[in-house]
């Protein structure tokens, strides 16, 4: 068991409701492990996605620290670690409307630092076939694809960053639930296979069930 | 980096829609602006050739206008205040300006002969203006006379004062082709000038001395040497006029150099732009309130009256189109930006550099922004040409106040004094040339100023929502 992969240390947050501060993370510290398939189910306004936003650098917390292998990310800068450790999967807004498929995954390989090996179209076009999107669909914009097709376009573009940790806002949140089958199968190959640790938030127990560790976020804590 | 260049161009192609609008917008106010530019260079080029055909001459000269006022003050007393003459020390300092190429100091006298008979003039004020004399000596204090330098006159044959005809007092003259004509008279004859009496009238123009009987030429005649003969090239000079040195004058007049002068000073500058320059740093050099430097402003203004006019009017419409385009810009890339949020949102968390963002939609910005001013800068053109066209017909040649000037004749003092010349120190402007001075094409330094405006209306209109929106 890796240690020390992904670290949530006594994360605290709220807001200001009507005069009231209101706290949604309350002391939140919780170690995630590679090669895991994580799902955090909670109702609806528990701060799932408030949590997530702070995982993945779009938000800072009040107090607390977040660690990736071993380093505190706000010392590593926040843009640096989205660029080169984490690739983000939402529910919606995944891709560049203007892009084709291809495009849209060339686009993260464009961003990050490290350089990637061989020509990235046709690294791209490989990922995109993995996950069933054949040529004829990568070259096409993403528009004109499907929900599901769509969303296995943004999870290549997280493959095709090559980074360890996936995190994922309800991810399969508009999908169908065939697609949505497909798409749990698609991380399930991520986390077992590639060694990827997928972290996504949702609020289907169907989903959840079928992640590697199910956790829940009540009162402000994540639980088993 | 290559992915923002990449990205942005992709953008701008398969957006057109929004392309389109930008670049529509774009195209419309640079158009309105160039316009607007190229007109005002036109005014420029017109004023600037106003300029320098009025010329680059500076008179010193008596403030007779101001003297009169203060000698008409209700109140005063019988003294009046005498003309305060010019003096040549003075002269001599503001002549050390860097601006002056020369400056001609010209005493005049009136003359007349009992061997030579003036030329006839068709103008009877020519004749008013020599006192009723039958001649005007001018002279000068160097080898020119100024009436030569500024090309009111040209030699036909012999030749000009040389440094030792100056020196030396010399009794040289140089006189008309129109009295040597009248006179059969050669380079190289000799004729005789006495000084007029002011009081009396002298021969009239075609009219001998010996018939004009009441002519008192009191003073004896001295013999002169004539060593040139010149023709107007003004229609309005004076072809009774006879050139020569300022110590000669002296002599006829039976006084001694001393530093007043009764005569004109003139300074000719390097330029016409150095005009104001030489008067702000030689004004102070004036002894006498009522000495001014005088450089015939009003002609210039009074020609310019209706290039100022344009010219306020253009400034007014590039600065509300300037305004007014930067605000239309300013919503239009909000709007846009705004509606590129989700975009904006997944490249920041795909870990893209707020800046490299910014950079991103300014390239796409610059981009129509370029093809814009391109097709601006030749679409203005062709609209600053049909506009320039209704100026030059509706308010530059049909004008009636703009008649061509033939230039002011300025008098030497017209107190009783030695006499009078009367010089013509300032250019003809033709209109026509003026018209078409205000057709400017759009050159190299043309361009580069729209180029500057440009870059400056979409940074301004671009780039404050960027950095609010992204901030």
């Amino acid at each position: 068991m890796s240690e020390n992969f992904f670290e949530l240390q006594n994360i605290e947050y709220g807001y200001l409701d009507g005069g009231m501060k209101r706290t949604i993370l309350d002391g939140l510290t919780y170690s995630f492990d590679k090669g895991k398939f994580y799902t955090i189910l909670g109702p609806s306004g528990s701060g799932k996605s408030t949590l997530l936003a702070i995982a993945a650098a779009l938000d800072q917390p009040e107090k607390g620290m977040v660690k990736f292998q071993g380093k505190d990310i706000k010392a590593m800068g926040y843009t640096l670690f989205r660029r080169n450790n984490i690739a983000i999967i939402f529910q919606k807004y995944n891709l560049m409307n203007y892009l084709t498929a291809v495009e849209n995954v060339e686009a993260d390989m464009l961003i990050i630092d490290h350089k990637v090996p061989g020509n990235k179209k046709d690294l791209a076009y490989k990922i995109l076939d993995t996950v069933g999107i054949v040529k004829t669909k990568a070259d096409r914009i993403v528009t004109t694809l499907s929900g599901g097709e769509q969303q296995r376009v943004a999870i290549s573009r997280a493959i095709a960053k090559d980074v360890d940790l996936i995190l994922g806002d309800e991810p399969t949140g508009a999908l169908d639930t065939a697609t949505q089958k497909e798409i749990i199968k698609l991380f399930q190959t991520l986390a077992h296979e590639y060694q990827k640790t997928i972290i996504i938030v949702t609020h289907s127990d169907e989903v959840a069930s079928q992640s590697d560790i199910i956790l829940h976020l009540r009162d402000g804590k994540l639980t088993l | 980096m290559k992915r923002i260049f990449i990205h942005g161009w992709k953008s701008l192609i398969r957006r057109p829609a929004k392309t389109v609008m930008l670049f529509v917008i774009l195209f419309v106010v640079f158009n309105l602006i160039f316009s607007g530019f190229i007109i005002q260079k036109s005014v420029q080029k017109s004023k600037e050739y106003i300029r320098s055909q009025i010329g680059s001459a500076v008179e010193y000269k008596l403030d007779y206008t101001s003297l009169m006022s203060a000698n008409n003050t209700p109140g005063k007393t019988a003294t009046r205040t005498r003309p305060p003459a010019l003096s040549l020390s003075v002269a001599a300092k503001m002549a050390a300006s860097p601006y002056v190429t020369s400056y001609y100091v010209t005493e005049s006298a009136n003359a007349d002969s009992d061997t030579v008979t003036p030329a006839s003039t068709t103008s009877s004020s020519d004749t008013f203006q020599r006192n009723f004399s039958s001649f005007t000596l001018s002279g000068t204090n160097s080898t020119d006379n100024l009436d030569f330098v500024l090309g009111n006159v040209t030699l036909k044959e012999g030749k000009t004062l040389s440094a030792d005809d100056v020196n030396n007092t010399s009794n040289v003259v140089i006189i008309s082709q129109d009295v040597a004509t009248a006179n059969s008279l050669q380079v190289g004859d000799t004729i005789k000038l006495a000084k007029a009496s002011q009081s009396q009238p002298g021969a009239q123009s075609g009219q001998s001395n010996a018939a004009a009987k009441t002519t008192t030429t009191t003073s004896s005649s001295v013999d002169y040497t004539v060593i040139g003969i010149y023709t107007a090239v003004k229609t309005t000079f004076d072809v009774n006029t006879i050139f020569t040195s300022n110590a000669v004058i002296d002599s006829l007049n039976g006084t001694t150099a001393t530093d007043e002068t009764d005569g004109t000073i003139v300074f000719l500058l390097d330029s016409a732009d150095h005009v104001d320059a030489f008067k702000t740093a030689s004004t102070p050099y004036l002894t006498s309130q009522y000495h001014i430097l005088s450089s015939d402003d009003s002609q210039y203004e009074s020609l310019t009256k209706p290039l100022n006019l344009i010219s306020f009017i253009t400034s007014i419409l590039i600065g509300v189109v300037f305004v007014a385009g930067a605000m239309i810009i300013l919503a239009l890339v909000t709007i846009f930006v705004r509606d590129r949020k989700f975009e904006i949102g997944l490249l920041l968390s795909s870990g893209e550099g707020r800046l490299k963002i910014i950079t991103q939609f300014m390239f796409e910005i610059l981009v129509i922004a370029i093809v814009a001013f391109s097709v601006s800068v030749a679409t203005s053109n062709l609209t600053s040409g049909v506009v320039s066209n209704w100026i030059i017909e509706n308010q530059l040649l049909s004008s009636t106040s703009l008649i061509a000037s033939t230039g002011t004749t300025t008098t030497a003092n017209q107190f009783p004094g030695r006499g009078q010349s009367s010089i013509s120190l300032y250019g003809e402007v033709d209109m026509q040339n003026v018209a078409d001075k205000f057709n400017v094409a759009v050159d190299a330094s043309v361009i580069s100023e729209l180029l500057l405006a440009s870059i400056v209306l979409v940074l301004i209109g671009s780039s404050i929502p960027l950095i609010v929106i992204m901030g």
